[in-house]
């Protein structure tokens, strides 16, 4: 990708070419983002739609110094987020989805394989602290190194290799767990 | 450095060789032996979740979502009508801004504070509220001007519905929609970034909210939108312990217009931390919905959605900038 640094400043004074270079790159990972940490498709896509629109409504006011773009759009996510999980607590309890995303294979078994090890990785994820579940879902879902979890969260880079550390511990122990008792 | 430290170094160094394909499982156990045991259970279950979480988005959503942004953007890009005020420099408008109050009368923007749409101080009451936002250079100040404006678009839209002036609904909703929009901005921005500096593109973004704020609400003829000011030289940097601290330091004239403008515009903002502006925005949370909801009754059916969007903004622009500012 051109330099994100100068995209984004483009993006600021208006240039759409620019955002859409940068909706692009983060599409994705943003979605996965999204889907590690609720396990809905169809909400993940809604929010993730929202995520853009949001950010390009606010890009005019981003500015560069010191925090990169993704720690910005992560935040955005971040906070929808937090809303939508509010706003969940309030409703009765719904099963998981059912239409939990499936990578793009024709295979049924290997769709079958994929969706299950999905669900179990986000019911586990629910079992860890809430820094815990933001690291893995930005280290894993929206691929970002340390360095970039540490400033999305406002954290040091030691804190969050240690949060890191005690979340795949976690969830390795909840993951046997299962498999033993499944 | 202690081992705990060291092992998740060496995990984190692992993982990263791992996920980005510079290496294999094999070669990191061989580099560590010493920590081969206890490393190879974490990075399996790591890659496990790497795997499971590598989901893509169809095709067809990646379509519509590509296409409800360019209708966003398209949005976004309709033609605004340059201004002769967003030409002025900076000192220019201050002094405008003092000659507004002065030659107007600090009585007549006063009085313009409680006007309403449709009455004829209603345009001066949105300019002065414009100069207000364009002299103000503290991002906190700034933020609680927004929340102090979102209150008066919703006092306002109660007005029009109890005062029977239907044709001022979508305006005004549009209006404290905009202005919602801003203040979520705002908020963002202020618990993102370690250090606050006004920039070119902060304020140009603030500028095009109030220039679209300024449009004739009213079809009648309205002072024109100002556009934000551009830095001064003295912008400093303050790091995130100390953001109370100015931002950036005014001209004499625009400090002056500034104070005088926020008095005569009934605005009363004493402090620029973070604590009050939660405290405006949680009493917005609760009471914006609470005074709209009662006027879901009052209106002609075809405009209730327009209000029940309304409601819905405030509770999730107003929810969302706490849960910003909690952060």
């Amino acid at each position: 990708m051109q330099d994100e640094l100068n995209l984004v400043q483009m993006a600021c004074r208006g240039d759409k070419e620019a955002f859409a270079k940068l909706y692009e790159y983060h599409f994705d990972r943003i979605y996965r983002y999204v889907v590690m940490k609720i396990g809905n498709q169809t909400e993940a896509e809604d929010m993730t739609q929202r995520v853009f629109i949001r950010a390009y409504e606010s890009i005019g006011g981003y500015r560069a110094q010191g925090v990169p773009f993704s720690a910005w759009l992560y935040r955005i996510a971040h906070n929808q987020m937090v809303d939508y999980v509010r706003k969940e607590s309030k409703k009765p309890t719904v099963p998981l989805d059912e239409s939990l995303p499936i990578p793009g294979k024709s295979d049924p078994a290997h769709e079958v394989e994929v969706k299950i090890e999905l669900e179990k990785v986000v019911n586990a994820s629910k079992k860890l602290t809430r820094a815990q579940q933001e690291v893995m879902s930005l280290r894993f879902g929206g691929g970002l190194s340390i360095s970039e979890v540490a400033q999305t969260m406002k954290k040091s880079e030691g804190a969050i290799k240690a949060l890191q550390h005690s979340a795949i511990q976690a969830l390795r122990k909840t993951l046997m767990t299962g498999a033993q008792n499944g | 450095m202690d081992n705990r430290q060291q092992f998740e170094n060496i995990l984190d160094e692992c993982l990263e060789t791992l996920l980005t394909g510079g290496g294999t499982m094999e070669e990191c156990l061989r580099r560590y032996p010493e920590y081969a045991a206890d490393l190879e259970p974490l990075l399996l279950t790591a890659l496990g979740v790497n795997r499971a979480v590598d989901v893509k988005p169809s095709p067809e959503f990646k379509t519509r979502a590509r296409y409800q942004l360019q209708l966003k953007m398209a949005e976004a890009a309709a033609p605004r009508r340059a201004s002769f005020w967003s030409l002025q420099p900076k000192w220019a408008l201050a002094t405008m801004a003092v000659l507004l109050v002065f030659l107007m009368g600090g009585g007549t923007v006063l009085a313009a504070d409680g006007s309403m749409p449709g009455n004829v101080l209603y345009p001066v009451k949105i300019a002065a509220e414009n100069v207000s936002l364009l002299l103000t250079g503290d991002e906190y100040k700034k933020a609680e001007l927004y929340s102090t404006l979102a209150e008066r678009r919703v006092d306002e839209m109660v007005w029009v519905v109890e005062n029977g002036k239907t044709n001022y609904i979508e305006i005004i909703a549009g209006k404290f929609e905009r202005v919602m929009q801003t203040l979520n901005g705002l908020a963002l921005n202020l618990t993102t970034e370690p250090a606050l500096m006004l920039t070119a593109g902060s304020a140009e973004s603030f500028g095009a909210a109030v220039a679209e704020d300024s449009k004739a609400a009213t079809g009648e003829t309205v002072l024109p939108p100002l556009a934000a000011p551009p830095p001064t030289a003295t912008t400093q940097a303050v790091t995130s312990d100390n953001r109370s601290q100015t931002t950036i330091a005014p001209t004499t004239e625009a400090a002056l217009a500034a104070t005088s403008i926020n008095a005569a515009a009934g605005f009363t903002i004493t402090s620029a931390d973070e604590g009050k502006l939660k405290q405006y925005v949680a009493y917005n949370a609760i009471k914006h919905p609470e005074k709209l909801e009662k006027l879901l009754d009052k209106v002609p059916d075809e405009l209730k959605p327009v209000i029940a969007q309304m409601i819905n903004d405030a509770n999730t622009s107003n929810t969302q900038i706490l849960l910003t500012l909690d952060d």
